[in-house]
């Protein structure tokens, strides 16, 4: 279910990619950079403050 | 005077093979190209400050090379054409974009009377269709046409032992969980492109992959995300890398063989060539 829903998302994603002028496209691969820049640090820092947590519970 | 040129990102990778180079030439051109969508390329000067430091002042020559109107022409030539035949292996524009700045560095090498032509392919990153090992022979047969010998020396090098995502999140902190063999590991380390660099000196630890000197040494492109969505997303659910090595090769094939044909035309008739109407001086 997930591949089917990261397939679909990814071909809409692909499909306005694929029909952009070059510099437009690269504009929206910025874009898109920026997002996922965004959601893949909030990710790290959450996991790294579990982690970090479970290592001072596992010390003391 | 023994001269070579080398495309220079500024990178782990392309530091070291310009170290290499200049074990081996009198003069090194450290290549850096530019277009829009790459930003900060004033951070390769980083690298080329210290290999410059390192070697001699006078044995390393950074230049700057725009690539835009290659680039355009490498991404859109005959684009309904690829389009129909490839798909949505045209959002391959690491590929491209490395396809362009290998035609810029031709013409570099062409117009400088330079014959040797490296760069810091490895085989770690082999994702990216540019760093293909079937590739990089397209690539090298695409450079013969112009009379440059094309070179990768740190291809066989391995790539950093902690670049996953979960290797950053420092699972050895927590004392509970195993965190593998740790000789096994320091080996491995050994062979990496950054422990070469940290023996050469030129590099503060064996691996800044990812860190913030990484980030502040070469340009920073986001456009790989949009591959990556459809690489990782559409294009393999259910797909060997196999089938994604042959297909790329593909690809690049044509592409190959068209930029080919640029070259050749560059060499025959120079200012009356398409690619140097495309080079931006």
């Amino acid at each position: 279910m997930l591949v089917i829903f990261r397939k679909t998302l990814a071909f809409f994603i692909c499909l306005a990619g694929v029909l952009m002028p070059w510099r437009l496209r690269c504009l929206y691969s910025e874009l898109l950079g920026w997002i996922t820049q965004f959601l893949y640090l909030n990710y790290v820092s959450v996991l790294n403050l579990i982690i970090r947590e479970l290592g001072r519970e596992a010390r003391k | 005077m023994k001269e070579a040129a080398i495309l220079f990102s500024g990178g782990t990778d392309s530091t070291l093979a310009a170290a290499l180079a200049l074990e081996r030439y009198d003069r090194l051109h450290l290549l850096t190209c530019t277009r829009f969508g790459l930003f900060r390329p004033e951070h390769t000067r980083l690298n080329a400050d210290k290999l410059a430091a390192r070697f001699g002042r006078d044995r390393v020559r950074h230049v700057f090379l725009p690539v835009d109107g290659i680039f355009r022409q490498v991404s859109y030539g005959r684009y309904f054409h690829y389009l129909l035949k490839y798909g949505f292996f045209n959002l391959s524009t690491c590929g491209l974009c490395k396809l362009a700045m290998h035609l810029r560095a031709a013409v570099y090498c062409v117009e400088n009377g330079i014959t040797d032509l490296c760069d810091g392919a490895n085989k770690g990153m082999n994702l990216f269709p540019d760093q293909m090992d079937t590739v990089i022979e397209k690539t090298r047969r695409m450079h013969l046409k112009a009379g440059v010998n094309y070179t990768t020396p740190v291809f066989d090098f391995e790539g950093p032992q902690d670049i996953d995502f979960a290797d950053k999140l420092h699972f050895e902190k927590v004392p509970f969980l195993p965190s593998g063999d740790r000789k096994e590991k320091e080996e491995a380390r050994r062979k990496t492109t950054g422990w070469k660099l940290y023996e050469l000196g030129l590099m503060p630890s064996d691996n800044v992959k990812g860190t913030e000197l990484d980030r502040s040494m070469q340009q920073r492109c986001f456009q790989f995300i949009l591959f990556n969505i459809w690489l990782h997303w559409y294009y393999m659910p259910g797909k060997s890398y196999e089938t994604y090595k042959a297909d790329s090769l593909r690809y690049f094939s044509e592409k190959m063989a068209d930029a080919g044909a640029l070259l050749e035309e560059f060499r025959r008739d120079r200012e009356r060539s398409l690619l140097h109407r495309l080079t931006e001086r």
